[in-house]
């Protein structure tokens, strides 16, 4: 990326940080709604773990560790990478063709586009659940880190992907973003319900297994199979997501918004 | 006045019959919602084997019951259309004033709406997603074809109930600029009292106590119950007068937080 594309990125991440704060007292009031929804969520775990002690091997802390690493992604997601989750409406309403004419990277126009004002929030409250689960477990911090970031690049491929497909689904975009919710919601069940065939679909068409199932197993058990298997499903979600999206744009620079859709 | 209502009853049906139509004819849509959700569900099911293989604690219901619970529980989720969505649009992008001045209210036209999509999602998850679970599990709930139409009969209603909560969730666009914060919140209250990851039955004393005084209670547990054996609950008498009872509030509810935000609107601008 050259200094005008950092420099204009700088910009744009400035100009979400302004948005979100523009409206304090809404904002105050969302971010305590969030902190409180990711908490009941979080506390259904605990209950379930009272009840029983063990599900295939993970108990609270993997719990924490994979939730932890869900919100922490949705969060950076949401206020880093918004963009990503509306593509299916933007599609639907033409307003690519704005980014198309910007010599900027597209990816980066669309992705900063529009921000989502629970970001923040989500990414504290990701960070102090993955502090309360690495002080459990001991993990090593900088590869939680480094796996952090893997499992956001497999989310935001993932998001790119799926959202990717309004090029061809019309009205598609409540359906996208109930999707991109239950993929979070899916990576942080227990990686061992995922048997059989099911275990093929999470490393496949839906590889919400690299974003905290393998990544898991390299931090917990310092599994270095488990962390080339994180690096190999990371770039092949990327690369797969990218060709997507490429795919999918062709097909909207050959319409318009009345005939996109056919 | 009767002829009034009954011809704004007619304008809400035929909205709702619009919806339905318009539902059905995004067939792909359809189809890929669906087989999401039948992904979910054989999740559950394979959560539930699991627990139940290793065995550490002792399930009070048969396996395929808690299994068929589940997948009803995840199927009420995916039954609704996102409302809530629709009424935040209308609201960032101001077309609710245009919406506002019609002579139909509102609220209930978009209610309707979402009972009309509702019913095109219950048409196919009925027929075609209960299918692909029996066959999945491999047998009926102990309760029999009975109980699953109870059940399915009931989760019909509750979700009717939850379409209303989203409409609540909806309308705090034009509180808080966006209805995602408090649906969120909404939602986990309905997975965690509601009772979608195992049967409250199970949690602690306390909390099965609150989730039985919340509306959550008879859209998601109180239907679903019906697959996990007779004895086990409620009666299907018992439910209904349940439902009466939380449409009775709910309706109230939503309505007064309705006008107290238009009148919010009006007087302030958007």
């Amino acid at each position: 990326m050259d200094k005008g594309n950092l420099s204009y990125l700088w910009a744009l991440l400035k100009l979400n940080m302004k948005a979100a704060l523009a409206l304090r007292a809404a904002y105050t009031v969302r971010t305590v709604f969030n902190i409180g929804n990711h908490a009941i969520y979080l506390f259904l775990w605990v209950v379930i773990f009272k009840t029983i002690p063990s599900i295939g091997g993970w108990r609270m802390e993997h719990i924490l560790i994979a939730y932890g690493l869900g919100i922490l992604v949705w969060g950076l997601l949401s206020f880093f990478a918004a963009g990503l989750r509306t593509l299916p409406r933007q599609i639907d309403e033409g307003s690519l063709d704005v980014y198309l004419t910007n010599p900027r990277p597209l990816l980066m126009n669309i992705a900063l586009g529009s921000t989502q004002y629970a970001g923040p929030a989500e990414i504290i409250f990701g960070l102090i659940v993955l502090i309360i689960a690495g002080h459990l477990t001991a993990v090593s911090i900088p590869l939680l880190v480094f796996l952090g970031l893997c499992s956001f690049i497999v989310f935001a491929s993932l998001v790119l992907a799926y959202g990717s497909l309004g090029f061809w689904l019309k009205d598609y975009h409540s359906s996208a973003e109930e999707m991109y919710f239950n993929f979070f919601i899916m990576a942080t069940r227990p990686e061992a319900v995922f048997h059989n065939w099911m275990g093929w679909v999470i490393v496949t068409i839906m590889p919400i297994a690299f974003m905290t199932h393998i990544p898991l197993r390299a931090l917990i058990d310092n599994n270095l199979y488990a962390l080339g298997l994180t690096l190999i499903g990371t770039t092949l979600s990327a690369l797969t997501a990218y060709t997507v999206f490429k795919t999918g744009l062709k097909r909207y620079e050959s319409g318009n918004r009345f005939g996109v859709h056919g | 006045m009767e002829y009034d209502f009954l011809k704004k009853l007619h304008v809400l049906y035929v909205f709702a019959k619009t919806s339905f139509d318009d539902h059905m004819g995004h067939r792909l849509r359809l189809f890929f919602r669906f087989v999401m959700c039948v992904f979910f569900m054989f999740v559950f099911v394979e959560f539930w084997r699991l627990i139940a293989r290793e065995n550490f604690i002792d399930l009070p219901f048969p396996v395929d019951d808690v299994c068929w619970y589940a997948c009803l529980t995840q199927m009420m989720l995916f039954l609704s259309p996102r409302l809530f969505i629709s009424i935040d649009q209308d609201v960032r992008s101001g077309d609710i004033s245009y919406l506002l001045i019609r002579p139909i209210s509102y609220i209930a036209m978009r209610v309707s709406e979402g009972i009309g999509a509702m019913s095109a999602n219950a048409l196919l998850y009925y027929t075609a997603g209960i299918a692909c679970v029996g066959f999945y599990i491999g047998s009926l709930p102990s309760t029999g074809w009975v109980g699953l139409g109870t059940a399915l009969f009931f989760l019909y209603l509750g979700s009717i109930l939850h379409l209303m909560y989203q409409a609540i969730s909806g309308i705090t666009a034009l509180w808080l600029q966006q209805a995602e914060a408090f649906y969120r919140i909404y939602q986990k209250i309905l997975i965690v009292l509601g009772g979608l990851y195992m049967p409250i039955t199970l949690y602690p004393d306390w909390l099965y106590t609150l989730a039985k005084f919340t509306p959550v209670y008879v859209m998601m547990y109180g239907p679903a119950q019906f697959v996990l054996g007779w004895h086990q609950g409620d009666s299907p008498l018992e439910i209904f007068a349940l439902l009466l009872f939380w449409f009775a509030i709910t309706i109230f509810l939503l309505g007064w937080f309705y006008r107290t935000c238009v009148n919010r609107l009006e007087v302030n601008g958007g």
